[in-house]
């Protein structure tokens, strides 16, 4: 009898436990989907925050990471007024803003402590796990923070956390498997900033390198800038991949769900139509092919094929990706891009 | 903390300044009349004869010359004042035309009337009046320029002989004829290679030369007629607009789909296979380059593809129209911008996508608008122009609102001698691909 109670209790603890990381990604998602949808203020930070607690089981502590973003804030503004930046337009506050967050992430830092002056590091490109193949959340800028080791996904989150902090306007931008930055200034227009190198690299080199065809740039899937509302659309498809990441896809409603949410609020975002495409090839592999079922995930999947293709997304030849990583490391200055693997499923 | 400047400047250096002036040269300041009063002897002063002056003052030698010069400071004085006040008035009137009414229409001198025909028919085009027809539209704009001095007839029979060697090589050659891209491939071959073409019956052959690229006068600045095709059909020398529209002319002969696109400062032709991917065909070289190439040889930012300023390609009723701007441009050189220089850009603008062209001349047209409102009142800040003359200031205002329209676009200028070194840097590819072909014909 006892043994039976143990029995049953473990069965229990062990449900809830199921249970319990489910309802993380859902409230996550609850969280997410309100910001979205209007009923809460749009939170960039809190989106990411969100994200990545869920990941971590809500054991993430929210004033520890906002702190941290804080404190990174007060060494850029530290920056920005030590008068080591000149810049002799109009629109001075705007462009020091987006250089000292730059040098901040890219250079070393003197900063004044109790203990004298200390060296503050830059961040560095983690060349372990760039695609968050061995453990997701090397995609997170808490592991950034705390690691001080990131890549093209939370170099540019952190950078644009750290702008919105100093209330500085900076665009999140998409390339394939890449997100990088996009600012303006008066004195140079727009240009790009590319964290994971430190460089400046112009559009048409990320379309060349980057493999974009010409379409995907005049349907602006890529290489566009996004909004606030746009960028929070990022998380939506981060948090669906984390869930991957730890559950699998299971019945594939996690997913396609975050997905189509995604793309009701930012319908252009090419990744989440990669997502669920790849999602419903997956569930249309595991499914009775000649079923009533089976024959509509195989619609389903093919008008968003064919919808991708159309908007110019084209498929890296995988020699080709395989060539773009090595020549990292290898290759000098605008040939040092550090690539660049978001959606590892995909190449 | 050291390092921060040096980053600066990378960050400065390694991007262009945008620049927000349009392209089109600002233009000289207009000759606006204004007419001088006849003051050789506005007033007569009573007492002022000079015969009349008599010595009062015994005591005093110079008295009679000191009226005399008395009187001479006063004329001065007053006449003066009248041509201040006539002048005042006419300017005013000058003032208040120019700004209500734009520059005075040009019509009444001798050429204009070619150029209204020439409006006409390809208005007539657009509006499906007439059949679209692109090498006559072409040929208009040309026409009007050398005044109605140009043949027709000798230049269709030009084209149809350039049209009648490709067909007979493409015969030659066995190939299919309706291709579509097989036609594109010859007038490729047509433009940018050596021809040889066996005559029937005879021995003898026919060797068709390539145009070649007009190194003299590439930007058209030494003769304004430069890039016209017909220059070219006349020298065998074009350049990025006579090329890419002369192609375009015999693709519509030989009934060939080909396309036009712009980059900045230049345009090429766009052609598609049979799986509909594109090719851009650089005629100046006679190669074929990748969009990759063009946006990075000519700063195309991402803003400018997504608004389809460049890169994109225009179809026969597009080019048509597009060479209304031309037309424009033409007339602009030979009489100035007045209305019907405005009314050739505000029927282009209707009719096109792409809208940074019009919107550059019609800028170009407010700027100069507002540069001679602003030197006849003497206003060199808007705010004193504003004060002067608010409906002047409202010329300032649109020129604004252009400047910003155009920004909006992503527009951003091609700074000087990027041109010519991409130019330089295509004849080296050329080059190099030449010596590659040769190293297989020895092989």
């Amino acid at each position: 009898m006892r043994y039976c109670i143990i029995f049953i209790l473990n069965l229990f603890i062990l449900g809830i436990k199921a249970q319990t990381v489910d309802i993380y990604y859902s409230d996550a998602f609850f969280k997410i989907g309100s910001m979205l949808s209007g009923k809460d203020s749009l939170n960039f930070k809190q989106a990411v925050f969100t994200t990545e607690n869920a990941y971590f089981e809500n054991q993430l502590d929210e004033t520890v990471f906002n702190n941290a973003v804080l404190f990174h804030t007060s060494i850029c503004r530290g920056i920005m007024k030590s008068g080591n930046i000149v810049y002799p337009e109009k629109d001075s506050i705007k462009a020091t803003a987006q250089c000292a967050v730059f040098v901040f992430i890219t250079d070393s830092i003197p900063v004044r402590t109790n203990k004298g002056i200390e060296i503050h590091t830059p961040f560095a490109y983690n060349f372990d796990d760039f695609a968050g193949q061995k453990d997701w959340s090397n995609m997170f800028v808490s592991t950034l923070m705390q690691t001080k080791k990131g890549n093209c996904h939370s170099l540019p989150y952190l950078y644009k956390m750290i702008m919105d902090e100093l209330g500085q306007p900076v665009y999140l931008s998409l390339a394939p498997s890449h997100i990088y930055i996009k600012a303006q200034n008066k004195r140079v227009g727009w240009y790009n900033i590319e964290l994971t190198c430190g460089d400046f690299p112009t559009d048409a080199w990320l379309m060349a390198s980057g493999y974009i065809h010409t379409d995907a740039l005049r349907n602006g899937i890529y290489m566009d800038t996004l909004s606030t509302k746009q960028s929070v659309c990022l998380c939506l498809v981060d948090l669906a991949q984390g869930y991957q990441a730890k559950f699998g896809i299971q019945n594939g409603s996690f997913i396609l769900k975050c997905c189509e949410t995604a793309l009701t609020h930012f319908p252009k975002y090419i990744n989440a139509m990669l997502l669920k495409a790849e999602t419903l090839t997956a569930l249309y592999k595991q499914s009775d092919k000649d079923s009533e079922q089976g024959k509509k995930l195989f619609t389903q999947m093919n008008e968003m094929y064919t919808h991708i293709h159309e908007l110019g997304y084209r498929k890296m030849p995988q020699g080709m990706y395989l060539n773009w990583l090595k020549s990292s490391g290898t290759q000098t200055t605008n040939y040092r891009m550090k690539s660049l693997l978001i959606t590892k499923a995909n190449m | 903390m050291r390092k921060v400047v040096p980053y600066f400047l990378l960050f400065l250096s390694a991007h262009l300044v945008a620049q927000t002036v349009p392209t089109v040269a600002i233009p000289q300041l207009p000759t606006v009349g204004v007419p001088q009063p006849n003051i050789s002897n506005p007033y007569q002063y009573p007492n002022q004869a000079q015969t009349n002056l008599q010595q009062v003052n015994p005591y005093n030698p110079n008295e009679i010359k000191d009226v005399k010069r008395r009187n001479e400071a006063l004329i001065n004085e007053a006449a003066e004042y009248q041509r201040h006040i006539n002048g005042k008035s006419q300017l005013q009137s000058d003032i208040h035309m120019l700004a209500t009414k734009g520059f005075p229409s040009q019509s009444y001198q001798d050429g204009t009337a070619s150029y209204y025909k020439a409006f006409d028919e390809i208005n007539n085009m657009l509006d499906g009046k007439q059949p679209l027809n692109l090498g006559r539209a072409v040929f208009l704009v040309e026409n009007a320029y050398y005044n109605n001095t140009l043949n027709y007839d000798v230049y269709q029979k030009n084209l149809n002989d350039q049209v009648q060697i490709c067909n007979q090589k493409i015969r030659e050659e066995k190939l299919n004829g309706d291709n579509n891209l097989v036609k594109n491939m010859m007038l490729f071959r047509l433009i940018s290679d050596t021809l040889k073409i066996k005559t029937k019956g005879t021995e003898r052959t026919i060797t068709h030369l390539p145009i070649k690229y007009d190194l003299d006068d590439y930007k058209s600045e030494k003769h304004f007629d430069s890039h016209f095709v017909t220059k070219l059909m006349r020298s065998g020398s074009g350049q990025c607009l006579s090329m890419p529209l002369y192609y375009l002319v015999l693709a519509e002969k030989i009934g060939a789909k080909a396309y036009w696109a712009f980059s900045p400062q230049h345009s090429f032709v766009k052609i598609q296979d049979e799986k509909d991917t594109w090719y851009n065909l650089e005629l100046t070289c006679g190669a074929i380059l990748s969009d990759a190439h063009y946006m990075n040889s000519s700063y195309i930012k991402a803003e400018a593809i997504r608004n389809r300023l460049y890169l994109e390609p225009m179809g026969k009723k597009e080019i048509v129209t597009r060479l209304l701007d031309e037309l424009a441009k033409g007339y602009y050189e030979k009489f100035g911008m007045d209305d019907f220089f405005l009314n050739c850009i505000n029927t282009s603008s209707k009719n096109v996508k792409n809208q940074l062209e019009p919107l550059i001349m019609k800028a170009a047209y407010e700027s100069r608008l507002v540069l001679t409102l602003a030197k006849l009142l003497e206003a060199p800040k808007p705010e004193i122009m504003q004060q002067k003359s608010p409906e002047s200031y409202q010329h300032y205002l649109k020129l604004q609102n252009l400047d910003q329209q155009i920004d909006n676009l992503g527009y951003e200028e091609l700074p000087d001698g990027i041109y010519a070194r991409w130019l330089e840097y295509i004849n080296k590819l050329k080059a190099k691909e030449d010596k590659r072909k040769n190293l297989l014909i020895n092989r």
